[in-house]
């Protein structure tokens, strides 16, 4: 029900999302990768 | 949602805010979406925090779902709004009567299933099903708190009292009365939460 809620409010405005899944997928995982990073160079 | 969401199931939601995702993501659905969105990474511990795209009272909401959300759920259900979030602010009217949704809707369907299925007080539950609007919102979570002092009404009864005061941070009090029917409805039942707030779920 709680989530139903919530996408029910978002659909009453505006709710352009993110049209390209694929690149906000790479972004995540790039994300992750920096962390990597910062935790062997640290 | 038409997305495959299978490049997303090794990144993790947790509950909280975090300075950086860990290697397995680690962060809050709202965190993650600013990611996704393409803004540099920051730690979301409240609304103040995010890009102006994010909708106010709808990201509130779901900071505080992901917070109170067990965690054998939050990825499967909060995943999607990783990319739905972003792109969400609208104009002031529209941010009022999304918050006033919330608050009503919350008291019409997981309050009124609570004191129904949990508490079987069904005259409560039907004056919870009627409401309409945020002034009702406060008098019949104010009766229904009288009959049997639930935690859910409680909360309602101080969202509805926030959003009447037009602050739309509605968000805490309502996902802890979804939180607080699943406590009921796993304690009553020995199920474990599966409808109210579990009220979580998908009906």
């Amino acid at each position: 029900m709680a989530i139903n809620i919530l996408e029910e409010a978002i659909l009453l405005g505006r709710h352009d999302g993110i049209d390209d899944f694929t690149a906000a997928a790479e972004r995540l995982e790039r994300a992750k990768a920096s962390s990597v990073f910062v935790v062997v160079s640290g | 949602m038409l997305f495959d969401f299978q490049p997303l199931a090794n990144f993790r939601l947790a509950r909280a805010s975090h300075k950086q995702p860990n290697k397995d993501g680690s962060i809050c659905v709202n965190e993650a979406a600013v990611i996704a969105a393409g803004f540099e990474y920051r730690a979301v511990r409240d609304v103040s925090c995010l890009p102006d795209c994010f909708s106010r009272p709808v990201s509130d909401y779901a900071i505080y779902l992901n917070d109170l959300m067990l965690h054998k759920v939050r990825n499967e259900l909060l995943m999607p709004f990783v990319i739905r979030l972003p792109g969400t602010s609208d104009s002031p009217w529209i941010e009022a009567k999304r918050a006033e949704f919330i608050v009503v809707e919350t008291a019409r369907r997981i309050v009124a299933a609570e004191y129904d299925e949990i508490w079987h007080k069904p005259a409560v539950a039907t004056k919870c099903r009627a409401v309409r609007s945020l002034q009702q919102v406060s008098s019949v979570m104010a009766k229904a708190k009288a009959v049997l002092p639930a935690e859910c009404a409680r909360e309602m009864l101080l969202a509805g009292r926030r959003c009447l005061s037009r602050d739309l941070r509605i968000g805490a009090h309502c996902a802890a009365a979804a939180k607080a029917a699943a406590r009921s409805e796993q304690a009553g039942s020995g199920r474990g939460p599966k409808n109210l707030a579990n009220g979580y779920q998908h009906p």
